[in-house]
């Protein structure tokens, strides 16, 4: 069983369809990012998970529950962290989690241990008697996200938690989600700085007009093939430089990009790695002394671009989804 | 760190209470409401102590004390729920607190209760000041222990209409009732220093059966105004998945059958029949008939499980407007027909053309900003506040044509605005108008709009069909041997 499965997930405000089809599983123990631009469905998507919307059309479930039939169960393990969120005046942080201790059934001594735990965790200890609306961003997501595990939920769903933050808070933030990752919890976070989501999550989900046009690993990502297909390789050469890109100019499948101070960077215009042999032979072949031949990884935002391009160029954009079980 | 003091609260009391006092106070509103307030009380009967031995100095303690009693509780108190629930709308957290097990009732009564707990903190303080006036002498101990209750129950009554109010997005609606506190303002001390309290005192000192009648009924008007004030507080902000328009339906359709059921009563005038029932109906059905029309499985499931009985009463209890429609026609038809029985059944009372052309009146112009929420309103979160926009139009479009017709001396001008219900409220006054022809024509305004407004009932339950087949698989599923299927 999933610990969230969304399947042909409609959501329309009116004449907008925020979420389009959305189909997708996210396994238990994994951390998932979900990539999008503004207004692409990743806030409304994840509202409905947390039970804070409602689809028109398709069902979302966490942990097998259903969170339309049953709300309440799923509210019991979910934790979620908006993406702003207000404090409140005249409220201590240990009086704000003790608020929210006692409105999620914690009573007395294991109230007091559970606050503790959390203040422990999140570092908030130092912040205990500082009035919650005087905090800054960093340390206001930090009693966020406090806030989300007090009851320590197995489902984490936070929503553009770095926005907003500085280098530091943010690497803070990173540090608290792996360490939750470890635990165990299964963690589904948006966010717009998709090299941080791929240092941290297992897989990325992107989402594009309400429709998911990509679920996958990040390494995935960063050695798939672009926009028409090809793939980068950076080659160096024992001698002149120049002879790579003289070489390029005679192979009708291999595009030289750039020169580079040992040799160049080149396009291979298939994905296909007994190809990209095929050219290192014939390179070899034709007198190239090669002394480096490896495939560029690319970064996210350029496999985010890309996706939208083939999207853009009518192609399909969306492989076929991992097994669940591959996932991890 | 030291979590000792978080044990000021006793587990027992409400997560929502304890929140609410720890904010409120330390809220500088209210600790410089209580210290002022306690600073002119001592100042003035200090006053009034040195000039004891001068006639009517205990009475005019009485007016000082209840004047600044009733300006904290009735006025500043009820004024600090203004934002209770939108505060908590706007910073998100509302959205939080819902992911906890706090339930939205739960919510809405803690923010309540909360200011209503500082309300009584400043009653138990005038407690000695009150003692001290007994001295003054000239107290009607009854009278006015009895008053001072009326004046705290307001107060929570006007403190539950602020709260239930402040999570509608409407400023507008959280506006009005400020210009009432406005009123009620300059009318506290006229009423009593210019003799109106010793007069009330002595209706107040229960003496007689009219006076314990009329203040047993004018708290349960203040109690069934202030629970249908939290009550809609609680559906704006309960999530979709919870009905909590069912029970506020029923409750109402209960009173109503009452009020008609007392009306039959030989003692009870006719008359008086509209005016309750009005009291009954006009939170009920303004509440119905602004409902955001949402309706999820969950909610359709407890109906569709009692048979044909629960498909029928789904039609009029379903929460969300289409229903309310539905409903309203229903609580209409009942009051109506009670009304005309009542009058009927009783020898020598009349039936009163000019009563009722008012009662259409007033009834049509509930319903006409209905209908056009209900054909106007692009966002269902917004119905609310376009209905008490079109509703002030309204109320704005018959001011206008009513003083224009009286300068120039042109009534049947007014003709032309018989489209606006409201309009036979200025019209029946007028000497000009034949009251049967009046009758007439606001009883087909009123049968178009109702008609009007069934339709669109009709035509928007039509968009539940995929909810009731969803929420029909859902039961099957559940009843069905083996694992259930979570979804279809």
């Amino acid at each position: 069983m999933s610990a969230l499965k969304i399947n042909n997930l409609y959501r329309y405000f009116g004449n907008l369809q925020a979420v389009n089809g959305v189909t997708f599983e996210i396994p238990h123990g994994s951390v998932c990012g979900f990539v999008g631009a503004n207004g692409a469905g990743k806030t409304t998507t994840m509202r409905i998970l947390a039970t804070l919307d409602y689809p028109t059309l398709g069902s979302a479930e966490v942990c097998g529950i259903n969170v339309v039939h049953h709300p309440t169960e799923v509210r019991r393990l979910i934790g979620w962290m908006p993406d702003h969120f207000g404090n409140y005046e005249h409220m201590t942080v240990l009086e704000y989690l003790d608020f929210y201790a006692r409105a999620l059934g914690y009573k007395g001594k294991e109230r007091r241990q559970r606050i503790q735990e959390v203040m422990d965790f999140t570092d908030l200890v130092p912040l205990a008697e500082r009035f919650s609306n005087k905090l800054s961003k960093g340390m206001t997501q930090r009693l966020g996200l406090g806030r989300a595990l007090l009851h320590d939920p197995q489902v984490l769903i936070m929503d553009e938690p770095a926005a907003g933050l500085d280098p530091k808070a943010r690497v803070e933030l990173k540090h608290l989600i792996r360490v939750l990752a470890k635990e165990g919890k299964t963690i589904f976070i948006s966010s717009h700085i998709l090299s941080e989501l791929g240092e941290m999550c297992d897989s990325l989900l992107f989402i594009n007009n309400g429709r998911i046009v990509h679920h996958g690993d990040s390494e995935t990502l960063r050695r798939g093939s672009d926009t028409l297909g090809g793939v980068l390789y950076d080659v160096q050469v024992d001698g002149k430089p120049d002879l790579v890109s003289d070489w390029c100019v005679l192979q009708p499948n291999v595009e030289f990009l750039e020169a580079r101070k040992l040799g160049g960077r080149i396009r291979i215009d298939t994905e296909d790695p007994t190809k990209a042999a095929d050219v290192l032979a014939r390179m070899v072949k034709d007198g190239l002394r090669i002394t480096e031949f490896h495939r560029e990884q690319r970064n996210l935002e350029d496999a985010f671009i890309d996706i939208i391009g083939r999207l853009d160029s009518g192609q399909p954009a969306m492989p076929p989804p991992l097994p669940v079980d591959s996932q991890i | 760190m030291s979590l000792t003091h978080l044990t000021d609260f006793p587990d027992k009391l409400s997560p929502m209470l304890v929140k609410e006092l720890r904010q409120g106070l330390r809220a500088r509103s209210f600790t410089m409401l209580f210290l002022i307030f306690q600073l002119l009380l001592g100042f003035i009967l200090l006053s009034a102590g040195a000039a004891s031995s001068s006639e009517g100095a205990g009475s005019f303690a009485s007016g000082v004390i209840f004047t600044m009693f009733s300006i904290a509780v009735l006025f500043i108190q009820p004024m600090r729920g203004v934002t209770a629930l939108s505060a908590e709308i706007t910073g998100n957290t509302i959205e939080m607190m819902v992911l906890t097990r706090l339930s939205a009732s739960r919510i809405v009564f803690g923010k309540w209760i909360a200011i209503v707990s500082q309300s009584a903190l400043i009653l138990i303080t005038i407690i000695p000041y009150l003692i001290l006036r007994y001295f003054f002498g000239g107290m009607i101990l009854i009278g006015e222990m009895v008053f001072l209750t009326l004046i705290f129950l307001t107060s929570m009554a006007l403190t539950a209409v602020m709260v239930g109010f402040s999570g509608t997005n409407a400023k507008l609606a959280r506006v009005l009732p400020i210009l009432g506190f406005v009123f009620l303002l300059q009318a506290i001390p006229a009423f009593l220093f210019r003799g109106g309290f010793n007069n009330f005192m002595s209706y107040c000192a229960l003496t007689d059966w009219e006076s314990r009648v009329g203040i047993l009924s004018y708290v349960g008007f203040i109690t069934y105004l202030g629970w249908c004030a939290l009550s809609h507080g609680i559906s704006v902000i309960a999530p979709a998945a919870e009905n909590h328009s069912t029970i506020r339906r029923w409750i109402a359709l209960g009173l109503t059958c009452i009020a008609v059921a007392v009306g039959f009563h030989h003692s009870v005038d006719p008359r008086v029949m509209p005016v309750i029932l009005g009291i009954i109906l006009a939170p009920a059905v303004i509440t119905a008939l602004t409902e955001p029309s949402i309706l999820l499985p969950p909610i359709c499931k407890p109906f569709l499980k009692r048979g044909v009985a629960g498909r029928v009463a789904s039609l009029f209890l379903f929460p969300g407007w289409p229903a309310g429609i539905f409903y309203t026609t229903l609580l209409l038809a009942i009051s109506g027909a009670g009304i005309l029985l009542a009058i009927r059944s009783k020898s020598g009372s009349s039936y009163e053309m000019e009563l009722t052309i008012v009662c259409l009146s007033l009834t049509g112009g509930v319903l006409l900003p209905a209908l056009l929420a209900a054909n106007f309103s692009k966002q269902e979160s917004k119905r609310f506040t376009n209905f008490v926009i079109f509703l002030l139009t309204l109320i704005i479009l018959t001011i206008i044509p009513a003083i224009f017709a009286n300068m120039n001396h042109h009534e049947n001008y007014l003709w032309l605005f018989i489209w606006n219900p409201l309009i036979f409220l200025t019209m029946v006054d007028e000497s000009g108008f034949v009251k049967s022809q009046l009758l007439t024509a606001a009883m087909i305004v009123d049968f178009i709009i109702l008609a009007l407004l069934l339709l669109t009932a009709g035509i928007a339950f039509r968009g539940y069909r995929h909810i009731l087949q969803e929420a029909e698989a859902e039961l099957v599923n559940a009843t069905a041997p083996g694992p259930a299927m979570i979804t279809p």
